[in-house]
């Protein structure tokens, strides 16, 4: 696997960057998130009437001296989160030129530092077949983050990917954070099931969907027998023409609906991520759009 | 019905069906792809709607055209011939009218055999069909006719041609009839002829040879010298063995010198040498004494080009003794000579008129006539006043203290060598002369440089000869060198009408023309007369037959001049057994003309048009999807 293709500038750019996270959180206390709670951060969020044992060093004393009653100044709170990153390894992400599976580290490796900026804890998973195999897991902090980051380049892409046969056992946390699925979902396979799962966990889900230009725009013409990288029992033969380059178009455009709405409908956020497509674009412009950064 | 092709090389075109067919298959195999995912293909199958049943031919279909395609251009490449056995046909003859088709053998000449030839195939032919016939000769190939439809006249035109006596120019006959044969294609084309081809394409060769034996002479060679003429023939065979007589007859003598040459083989020359006691002679014939298949060449006639002229000669002299007498040495010269009164009176001594034209050479001794003559050759002696036209100017009389010796020029021009031919020019004096002022001019003799006799041309483009002194003040008549001067000065004078008089059939005639000429007439072997209007016509007359052709040039008031000239046949023709190397026509077809390869082949190509066309719409039908 190529080297992660995240520069230093690059990297002082997602600095100003900030992972928005839906909902008031849950998590460790620390971190950079306001949570539900009244904690003990700067950010002043309302009064409330004292109450024997409260600390008498919120006590607001000018509402004391124009009321006459004590009231207590309530501050948020700010939560420590931890972004859960699960890369589809199956083969279909590296067959080629490996361009898909290089996109999916890089948009991993991207999520993971956004959310080490945040303070945040980051874990990430591979899933291949039915198993989640931990990469990387809990790192916070710039300098640990850069020390374990290289392990993304140790991850193989083989075999399949059943992603729900393989999250729903797992333990992903609970509304303590983001979990983040990088694949192609060019799969029969279920994986709504793990979003369904992850949303039910109440945690922020950003579903990346990558594909390459072929699959977007494939150059096949005529006679062609496909073989599916994954297995061979999967194949499609026909002769391509203008007719099945049509359907296919149409099926692409099915295909990336279908997982988009899904993912919409459980609130969960959605980005195609074309292989070729720069993190510059797809950051600084996809997810800032859809406010998943801000 | 048959089906024959012109050009079943074209058939080979027919491989590309197999080529084709095994391409299609190998490109029909489907291409076997990993690719990352399967899942939006399979998808897709959701979203394809049902294909029409064309599409799904359409590879098929395809195949089908091209393989059309290829068998059509094969089939235009061959040029099927599709041939109806009651049929009308197109029928074109080539006959060989060279000299060799006279060949005669049992009564019957090879010409006559192959015009009966040709008359059983247009015989035997369909109504209706056509028929051309070329008649190859040395100097053109005619159509006696072409795409004559009846048969009759045919076969009455065709018992009219004769054959030559010169050898046909095989390349331009072939390509006459390959001209023919590129606009009427399906024509049959017969060659009949007496020559064996090696090759021959698209043509039908007849032979008419049998083998006949012939012996001729081949070559005739004579010298005059010494009061005795030697004459050697060259005998050849072509087939005949043994011993050949060979007649040598001089000057139309009945009675011959017999010789005998032997052959022993073909291919075989033998010579025979005559020699005959004799000063000059007008013409000798040599002839074999045999029989054989081709007469023509049994017999050659040589004539004298000395001989061949009378010249006519005018001399005004009050004392012409010397020229006279000089003159009458020279054969030939009809010399009148009269005084300078009586030319100038018009009438002689004897009241018998002078014509003051019509001669071929004018003497004027110490005379200088009015007028230049316009119709002959003029020799001047000690002319001491100007006369216009003459080319020089008089500068006056030179009287030396002293008789002068002339000097004999050296012989640096082709004129000098013949003036001064066999000339000694020693002791030749002069007492007096006169000093002319001349530009051009060919000197005999010279004295320090001056021309004392010399040769130039007068304004009339005549020839002249001047003396710049009288006969009288010099010793030159009593010399010996003035007999043979004068001989020289007649040679020259009176140039020869004809350069040779030996040729062979198919020469051209090789005359010149006195500027006194008023009509030519030639008088062929076979008896006809023609008139050429001009000396270029005379020059382009050919000699088309063998035998003696006599030439008469008619003279202003006086009798013509008449020469004879002899051709023999072409030696060529001799050799009744030839044998060619190719006699093959082409067919490089043309647009235009009656069932020209484009007619018959129009039919191909506008299919062939149409399946490529169709094949092309299913090619951007299936490829471009142009639905």
């Amino acid at each position: 696997m190529n080297n992660l293709v995240i520069n230093e500038a690059f990297l002082a750019q997602l600095e100003v960057l900030q992972m928005h996270i839906k909902d008031n959180v849950a998590g460790l206390f620390g971190g950079n998130h306001r949570s539900k709670t009244h904690g003990s951060s700067c950010e002043f969020d309302d009064y409330r009437d004292y109450e024997a044992g409260d600390d008498i060093t919120k006590i607001d004393w000018n509402a004391y001296a124009r009321f006459d009653k004590l009231y207590l100044k309530l501050y948020l709170d700010e939560r420590r989160l931890h972004t859960r990153i699960y890369i589809d390894a199956s083969r279909s992400m590296a067959h080629g030129k490996n361009e898909k599976a290089e996109q999916a580290l890089r948009l991993a490796a991207t999520v993971a530092y956004l959310s080490i900026c945040q303070l945040d804890k980051v874990s990430i998973y591979t899933v291949r077949d039915r198993k989640v195999e931990t990469v990387i897991e809990n790192v916070a902090g710039k300098d640990a983050f850069i020390n374990v980051i290289g392990r993304l380049n140790e991850i193989e892409f083989y075999g399949d990917s059943y992603i729900s046969d393989a999250i729903l056992p797992e333990n992903v946390g609970y509304g303590d954070g983001m979990s983040v699925i990088i694949s192609d979902f060019l799969t029969e396979n279920n994986y709504e099931d793990a979003i369904e799962y992850f949303v039910g966990k109440k945690r922020h889900v950003l579903c990346i969907q990558v594909l390459s230009a072929e699959e977007m725009n494939p150059t096949s013409r005529g006679k062609m027998h496909f073989f599916d990288s994954e297995g061979t029992q999967k194949a499609y033969r026909k002769n391509i023409d203008r007719d099945i380059m049509k359907a296919y178009r149409e099926a692409l455009a099915y295909v990336i609906d279908t997982t988009r709405l899904f993912c919409l409908e459980r609130g969960a956020d959605y980005l195609l991520a074309r292989d070729t497509a720069s993190l510059g674009e797809l950051f600084f412009g996809d997810l800032a759009d859809m406010g998943v950064v801000k | 019905m048959t089906l024959s092709f012109l050009f079943p090389l074209g058939l080979i075109g027919l491989i590309g069906i197999p080529i084709l067919i095994a391409v299609y298959i190998i490109k029909n195999k489907y291409t076997e792809q990993t690719v990352a995912s399967t899942y939006i293909w399979n998808v897709s199958n959701k979203f394809l709607k049902k294909k029409k049943k064309l599409p799904k031919i359409a590879g098929i279909l395809s195949l089908v055209l091209q393989l059309l395609s290829v068998a059509l251009i094969s089939l235009i490449i061959a040029h099927p011939v599709l041939t109806y056995p009651d049929a009308a046909n197109e029928y074109c003859f080539v006959l060989d009218g060279s000299g060799s088709m006279k060949a005669t053998k049992d009564g019957k000449s090879r010409f006559e055999i192959a015009k009966e030839e040709i008359a059983d195939v247009i015989d035997g032919s369909v109504n209706g069909s056509v028929y051309t016939l070329i008649l190859a000769t040395d100097t053109s190939e005619d159509k006696v006719f072409e795409l004559l439809d009846d048969k009759e006249e045919a076969i009455s035109l065709l018992a009219s041609v004769e054959p030559s006596y010169s050898a046909i120019d095989v390349d331009r006959a072939r390509q006459t009839a390959e001209s023919y044969f590129a606009e009427n294609s399906l024509a049959k084309v017969y060659l009949v002829t007496d020559t064996d081809y090696e090759r021959h394409e698209n043509v039908e060769i007849i032979n008419v040879s049998r083998n006949e034996k012939n012996a001729a002479i081949s070559e005739v060679s004579h010298i005059l010298s010494g009061g005795e003429l030697t004459v050697s023939a060259a005998v050849k065979s072509y087939g005949i063995e043994g011993d050949v007589g060979v007649r040598f007859y001089l000057d139309g003598s009945e009675e011959a010198i017999i010789k005998t040459a032997s052959l022993s083989e073909e291919g075989d020359e033998a010579t025979v040498t005559f020699t005959a006691k004799t000063a000059g002679y007008n013409s000798f014939r040599i002839s074999l004494d045999l029989t054989d298949a081709l007469s023509e060449d049994n017999e050659v006639v040589c004539y004298n080009v000395n001989s061949e002229s009378t010249y006519s000669t005018l001399i005004v002299s009050d004392t012409p003794f010397f020229i006279e007498s000089a003159l009458e040495t020279v054969t030939g010269i009809d010399a009148r000579a009269v005084t300078i009164e009586e030319y100038e009176r018009g009438e002689d001594k004897n009241g018998e008129a002078i014509q003051k034209t019509g001669y071929g050479l004018y003497v004027f001794d110490s005379y200088a006539p009015e007028s230049l003559p316009k119709d002959g050759s003029v020799w001047f002696f000690g002319l001491e006043e100007n006369v216009d036209g003459i080319g020089f100017s008089i500068q006056g009389l030179v009287e030396p203290k002293e008789h002068v010796n002339l000097t004999l020029s050296e012989p640096n021009s082709t004129t000098i060598e013949r003036l001064t031919d066999e000339l000694v020019g020693e002791k030749l004096y002069v007492k007096k002369y006169i000093k002319y002022g001349v530009n051009r001019y060919d000197e005999i003799f010279t004295y320090n440089k001056q021309p004392i006799v010399f040769a130039n041309e007068n304004s009339y483009e005549n020839r002249q000869v001047v003396f710049a002194f009288s006969l009288h003040d010099s010793n030159m008549a009593m010399l010996p060198d003035f007999g043979i001067l004068v001989r020289n000065m007649v040679l020259y004078s009176f140039p020869d009408i004809l350069e040779r008089t030996g040729y062979t059939t198919g020469e051209k005639l090789e005359i010149n023309i006195p500027a006194s000429c008023t009509e030519i007439k030639i008088t062929t072997p076979s008896g006809r007369i023609e008139y050429p209007v001009s000396d270029a016509a005379a020059n382009e007359f050919v000699l088309n037959e063998p035998g003696t052709y006599t030439i008469e040039l008619g003279r202003i008031d006086t009798l013509p001049l008449t020469v004879n000239a002899s051709a023999r046949l072409c030696s060529s023709e001799s050799d009744l057994n030839g044998v060619g190397t190719d006699f093959s026509l082409t067919d490089e077809g043309t647009s235009e003309g009656r069932d020209g390869i484009y007619d018959d082949l129009i039919i191909y190509i506008i299919i062939l048009a149409v399946i490529l066309s169709l094949d092309w719409m299913v090619y951007c039908y299936d490829k471009y999807q142009l639905r």
